[in-house]
């Protein structure tokens, strides 16, 4: 699917915007942080989906933004003022400058969408978590601790995103101007080039695109939105730790976005929202059995919805009377 | 005995590369399909091998039906496939490509007769097959196909790409396995003087459907009555 | 590790990481290399493997038992993975990588749930020593290297002498050929699958009673043996061999002169190299 479907859209955001009026502080508060992994499964479906570039490692990107989030909020970073305002901007940068570094090594690895990139990626985040265990700057084992809130200057003073109604009104709002700006992107057409790439790497090359310089770019990208959506994460928690750059965010993030659909970043990010409601509802009463219930619902998905279960309902609405 | 009635195939549902294919080959005789590039006669072949998805219409082997089948299960039972430009295992050596063949028919290997019959393969038995020059490559694509000891042999295109000379020898080894071995062949060819030579019976093949068809000593008489076809 | 450790001894110890490494990703050169399944189940594989031996040697039926029977449940596990999973998206590359990563963590879960999440051990079944340059090694150590090198020389033998590992090749060459020529490709698809996924099961029952196991283990086998088969400098388990002896000794050596994330890192510079210079080549042939 090429186009982002407007309608669903709008209904997401907007049934999201009237919650603070209906929901209590708890649930806006768990619905804030589950917009920044639907932010990670936006960035990822990007790569993934649109660029065809399956990514082990998109929560590294993530744990980037959150731990330079921390280290600047938290005056560690010498020479940078401890702002937190400065560190929501400086987290993606650093993130995107970390993806375009290494797709630059990866990338240029033969069959690059392939199973090279693939474990490539695999490694990359293993190797990512362990350089956070062992550095102490990072705080080891244990990660950084209060970390101070995001502060808004505001005309009558700052405002502290502590209370629960304007953190996630602050996150919503971010949240849907950046699926506006991707969809936009994705359906652009530079993102049909990405998609030409997604294609045929080489039929793209012979009209005159460098396949290498279009994943680079779409890598660092979504990179840059992984790394915003952590230093927000990290934000909000007032904690970071390793496991947030690590494996297994990666290939949670890799679930949400399987069962929503690589296809559009509206279908991740809901993806991501369904599936961390549904482990905060049945997580805690179903212990071990809930990973092991992710394991099959994936396994169930890639064998019955391709495109993703919502992904696949939103394709079936673009698309009435070519029911297939 | 190959029987194919309303035959219809082809990879997308809406519009089938080959419709309604009525034809039959016996054993011993030779049937040929002619026609223009993209008639459909590559799809014609490979439908009767099962690598293109059957739709419609009824192909029997001898007593079984056929149509639908798996390709490793018509092979299996005496279809043999020599596919166009190609029919060699590239990276394994001649002995390994015969082996295969015969491991397919479930026939025993090595066999002496097919030796006996392929010198030039003997003596080049342990190279890797894509080292071959194209008329061995040939040869041996047609070697591994006898080594399943098939009834019946589809032919796509066997003189493409292979010198004049070596087209008369090809033409030799066809016409034995037909009067000698009793093999019934279904022969895809461009070449209408090896037509000529072998055929019983000529379809020609347009639009994926068979828009005429006569007998071998016909062809030969009027070739102008194919030629019109071809656009030659 | 000894203040000084004597050369003999720390080449043995390499040898042991190399040739257990090797034995990993034997099964992934048979599955991924040869079938090009990217199996991320591998690695719960390996692991379940492991949890057979310890299982069977807990109800008493001794370690030999356990040995026999977990490549025969593995190699089954796999059999049923390849008829319901995925003979069906092997066509997807990418959906085979997260299917079959669900795969493992299901794998992973449900060991979990069965043995629980702490870690377990295996007692060897023999624990004698041979003294090898004035100090005692332990034997079943160079048991497990003769394990790896008889499933080695085993599989290299079924692939290129018997006529079963030739209409394995044959299939891997040309599939559609070697379906118009009728090869039961179906079939030889699911038992290679069988076959690599028994030798992963393999790998985890001999090799668990030189670790402690836990469920959780399984990434650390699967990340090096995939790696060990990428940088194959050629096709085939002997390419692997190769591969695993670059992965393995370089990661023991770079172990032993710094840390394990310092070898990691070199594995993986290494290997981005090494995948570099293959793709120059593979360039280079084409023209």
């Amino acid at each position: 699917m090429s186009r982002e479907p407007l309608l669903p859209s709008l209904a997401l955001w907007l049934a999201l915007l009237i919650l603070p009026a209906l929901a209590p502080g708890w649930l806006l508060s768990q619905l804030a942080q589950h917009l920044c992994y639907g932010l990670l499964a936006m960035s990822l479906a990007w790569v993934w989906g649109q660029g065809g570039l399956l990514s082990f490692c998109q929560a590294v990107f993530f744990g980037t933004g959150a731990y330079l989030f921390a280290l600047v909020a938290m005056g560690r970073l010498p020479g940078v003022p401890d702002l937190p305002l400065l560190g929501l901007v400086l987290a993606p940068l650093a993130a995107g400058l970390a993806a375009f570094l290494a797709g630059l090594v990866l990338l240029t690895v033969r069959l690059p969408t392939g199973a090279p990139w693939a474990v490539m990626t695999l490694v990359l985040a293993v190797i990512a978590e362990r350089l956070a265990v062992t550095s102490t700057w990072l705080g080891g084992s244990n990660g950084l601790a209060g970390i101070p809130p995001l502060a808004l200057p505001l005309p009558g003073g700052p405002l502290e995103l502590v209370d629960p109604v304007p953190t996630f009104l602050f996150v919503l709002a971010i949240a849907a101007s950046l699926h506006l700006l991707l969809a936009r992107l994705i359906d652009s057409p530079r993102g049909a080039l990405v998609r030409a790439v997604r294609e045929d790497p080489l039929r793209a090359a012979h009209l005159g695109i460098d396949p290498l310089r279009v994943r680079l770019l779409v890598f660092t990208g979504a990179a840059a939105l992984a790394g915003l959506a952590g230093a927000l994460f990290a934000a909000q928690f007032g904690f970071v730790a390793p496991s947030l750059l690590g494996l297994g965010l990666s290939t949670e993030a890799l679930v949400w976005v399987a069962v929503g659909g690589r296809g559009s970043p509206l279908a991740a990010l809901s993806g991501a929202l369904l599936v961390k409601t549904v482990e905060e509802l049945l997580g805690a009463w179903l212990g071990p059995g809930w990973p092991l219930a992710l394991g099959l619902l994936v396994v169930a998905v890639v064998l019955l919805f391709p495109a993703g279960v919502l992904g696949g309902l939103l394709e079936r609405l673009a698309r009435p009377g070519r029911g297939r | 005995m190959l029987v194919a009635i309303g035959l219809t195939a082809g990879w997308q549902r809406g519009a089938a590369a080959i419709r309604a294919i009525d034809l039959e080959l016996a054993a011993g005789r030779v049937l040929a399909v002619v026609g223009r590039n993209g008639a459909g006669k590559t799809t014609l072949v490979s439908a009767l091998a099962g690598l293109v998805p059957w739709r419609t219409g009824i192909v029997r082997l001898g007593e079984a039906r056929i149509e639908g089948w798996r390709p490793e299960r018509i092979a299996a039972a005496g279809l043999a496939l020599v596919p166009q430009g190609g029919g060699v295992f590239p990276g394994l050596t001649v002995a390994e490509n015969l082996a295969l063949g015969a491991a397919g028919g479930r026939r025993p290997f090595p066999d002496r007769a097919l030796w006996a019959r392929f010198p030039a393969l003997l003596e080049r038995r342990d190279r890797p097959a894509d080292t071959l020059s194209g008329g061995e490559r040939r040869q041996l694509a047609i070697a591994r196909a006898l080594a399943m000891r098939p009834r019946l042999l589809l032919l796509d295109e066997p003189s493409e790409g292979i010198q004049p000379s070596l087209v008369e020898r090809l033409g030799e080894l066809l016409a034995e396995l037909v009067q000698v071995d009793g093999l019934g062949l279904l022969l895809v060819e461009q070449d209408l003087d090896l037509v000529v030579r072998l055929a019983d019976e000529v379809l020609v093949l347009q639009d994926g459907a068979i828009v005429d068809r006569l007998a071998g000593a016909e062809l030969a008489d009027r070739p102008e009555r194919v030629e019109r076809h071809l656009g030659l | 590790m000894a203040a000084d450790p004597s050369w003999p001894l720390l080449l043995l110890d390499a040898a042991s990481h190399v040739l257990t490494l090797l034995l990993v990703a034997l099964g992934l050169a048979v599955t991924f290399g040869l079938m090009g399944v990217i199996n991320l189940a591998h690695g719960g594989l390996v692991v379940l493997g492991a949890y057979t031996v310890f299982a069977v040697e807990r109800a008493g039926l001794g370690f030999w038992a356990g040995l026999l029977a977990a490549p025969l449940l593995v190699g089954l596990v796999g059999l049923v993975l390849q008829i319901l999973i995925v003979r069906r998206i092997q066509h997807r590359p990418l959906d085979t990588l997260v299917a079959t990563w669900g795969v493992g963590l299901a794998i992973e879960q449900t060991i979990v749930l069965v043995f629980g999440a702490a870690s377990h051990t295996v007692a060897p079944p023999f624990t004698t020593t041979v003294a090898i340059a004035g100090s005692s090694y332990p034997a079943y150590r160079l048991f497990v290297m003769a394990v790896a090198l008889a499933a080695t020389g085993f599989t290299l033998w079924l692939l290129l002498r018997t006529r079963l590992g030739l209409m394995v090749r044959g299939t891997v060459a040309d599939r559609r050929l070697a379906a118009a020529t009728g090869l039961p490709i179906r079939r030889l698809d699911a038992g290679t699958f069988a076959y690599g996924s028994g030798l992963a099961g393999l790998a985890g029952a001999v090799t668990a009673p030189l670790m402690s196991i836990d469920p959780q283990m399984g990434t650390g086998f699967l990340l090096p043996a995939f790696l060990a088969v990428l940088v194959a400098p050629f096709a085939g388990p002997l390419g692997t061999v190769a591969g695993a002896g670059l992965v393995g000794g370089t990661e023991s050596f770079v172990s032993a002169v710094a840390s394990p994330v310092a070898a990691q890192l070199v594995v993986l510079a290494g290997a981005v190299v090494l995948l570099r210079l293959a793709a120059g080549r593979r360039v280079g042939r084409e023209r």
